[in-house]
């Protein structure tokens, strides 16, 4: 007689014989309490487990083949629907696919949109110490410096930043300022996030960006005069800009071809003020 | 033959689909090829490359779309944006691959954002090592150039 041992908990065994017609009791002892819980299997015939068996063991087959067959296919589309699907995510993730796959090293290099926002580096304990961490800082400059190197020669049309970064990075600042006239930036957004020393913004340094179309400037101080011209430049928003010394006198001059201006809680002239109330 | 005002799709496994001009044309290619050529707009119009199941539910997502266009009391805009949401999430990898080459192909423009949209998120706020596994992504690289990319942007790892 033919007798089958299968082992399946260490303590519970389950035997029985090859001609046995009646059903089996497994008595499982819990190791340990010495209370005996009762499991009752009926198998009328071997044969019956048998075919159990043999389909317990093609399920595991079939299981394994589709885990096997589960192929990397996101990595087959094409550039085109990689270089989307990455544009929908911020620069911090849209860089960390580089690392994923040699399909996808470069796939990062097509964006033609570049936003930077301190958030983006800040680690979660420091989530409320924005104005004093600054080891986020220093990786929010590592960044940006990084990534103009890396798309220069290239056609960037969308660039912003926001960032609370304090005055002893304008020099950084004016840097990344001079930089965007090689990428051909169109539409330029840049708001601080320190409200208590407001920035001087180098609004002159832009005027070698021909190609910019769309600015958006938000908590910075002006130059209260400055000479040059914005020849593309179509659509100019402020918000907290104070423009109380001429500032504005500045922008209409200086930006010819000027579609649309809009002003949102800046300083105005009263003179100004009054006017810009009768347009409304 | 479809009567006036419907087109016949056929799946590249040999599926009929009659559907109405309107949800069929919000496929771009379909409506160019129909603009040009009007026997297009009589006869079968082949959508190669799509077989059934991925057709038909290109059809699901375009008959929605389209009522909604004609019909925004009945199709709200929160109505569209929970029928989208269960879309997406109803689909396993495969077919999420499926659906986003053949959007592609038929430019389907709201779908296509929808379904990238989707594998964008996937991938948000996850690891490198978790994205590789959720959509088996085989690490290629030598150490040297893991090393490299580090090097390049230490910022983002």
């Amino acid at each position: 007689m033919r007798r089958k041992r299968f082992k399946i908990f260490d303590g519970i065994k389950v035997c029985w014989s090859g001609h046995m017609a009646l059903p089996l009791i497994v008595l499982a002892g819990m190791a340990g309490t010495g209370v005996a819980i009762g499991i009752g299997v009926a198998i009328t015939s071997s044969s019956l487990w048998e075919k159990m068996v043999t389909l317990v063991e093609q399920r595991r087959k079939h299981e394994g083949a589709f885990v096997e067959k589960q192929a990397d296919r996101i990595s087959l589309l094409s550039d085109d629907l990689l270089s989307d699907i990455i544009s929908r995510l911020n620069v911090v993730e849209a860089v960390r696919t580089r690392i994923l796959s040699r399909r996808w090293r470069n796939i990062f290099q097509s964006r033609s949109k570049l936003h930077f926002c301190c958030d983006m580096f800040r680690s979660v304990q420091h989530y409320n110490k924005c104005s004093n961490n600054r080891p986020h800082k220093l990786r929010f400059i590592k960044a940006v410096d990084q990534c103009l190197q890396q798309f220069s020669g290239q056609s960037i049309s969308f660039f912003g930043l926001e960032c609370c970064l304090g005055k002893e990075f304008d020099s950084n600042f004016n840097r990344w300022m001079q930089s965007f006239a090689t990428l051909g930036v169109q539409e330029l957004v840049v708001k601080f996030h320190s409200p208590t020393e407001l920035h001087l913004f180098p609004f002159q340094l832009l005027f070698e960006l021909a190609s910019l179309e769309s600015l958006d400037l938000d908590t910075c101080t002006l130059q209260p005069s400055f000479k040059g011209q914005f020849k593309s430049l179509r659509f100019l928003y402020l918000g907290v800009v104070p423009l109380l010394n001429g500032e504005f006198a500045s922008i209409l001059s200086s930006c010819v071809n000027l579609d649309k201006i809009e002003v949102d809680h800046c300083e105005l002239p009263t003179k100004l003020c009054s006017l810009v109330k009768v347009s409304n | 033959m479809a009567s006036k005002g419907n087109l016949t799709l056929k799946s590249c496994n040999g599926k009929e689909f009659i559907v109405e001009e309107k949800v069929a044309v919000m496929s771009t290619t379909i409506k160019n090829m129909v603009d040009v050529d009007d026997s297009f707009a009589q006869g079968v119009i082949p959508i190669i490359g799509v077989d059934g199941k991925i057709l038909a539910k290109l059809i699901e997502y375009c008959k929605e779309h389209a009522e909604a266009d004609e019909d925004e009391e009945v199709k709200s805009e929160e109505y569209l944006k929970k029928f989208d949401e269960k879309f997406v999430d109803e689909l396993n990898l495969n077919d999420l691959y499926d659906l986003l080459k053949a959007s592609n192909y038929l430019e389907i423009t709201k779908l296509l954002n929808l379904l990238c949209q989707k594998v964008a998120s996937m991938i948000k706020g996850k690891k490198p090592e978790e994205i590789r596994r959720i959509f088996n992504i085989k690490n290629d690289f030598t150490p040297e150039e893991e090393e490299e990319i580090n090097r390049q942007n230490p910022w983002a790892f």
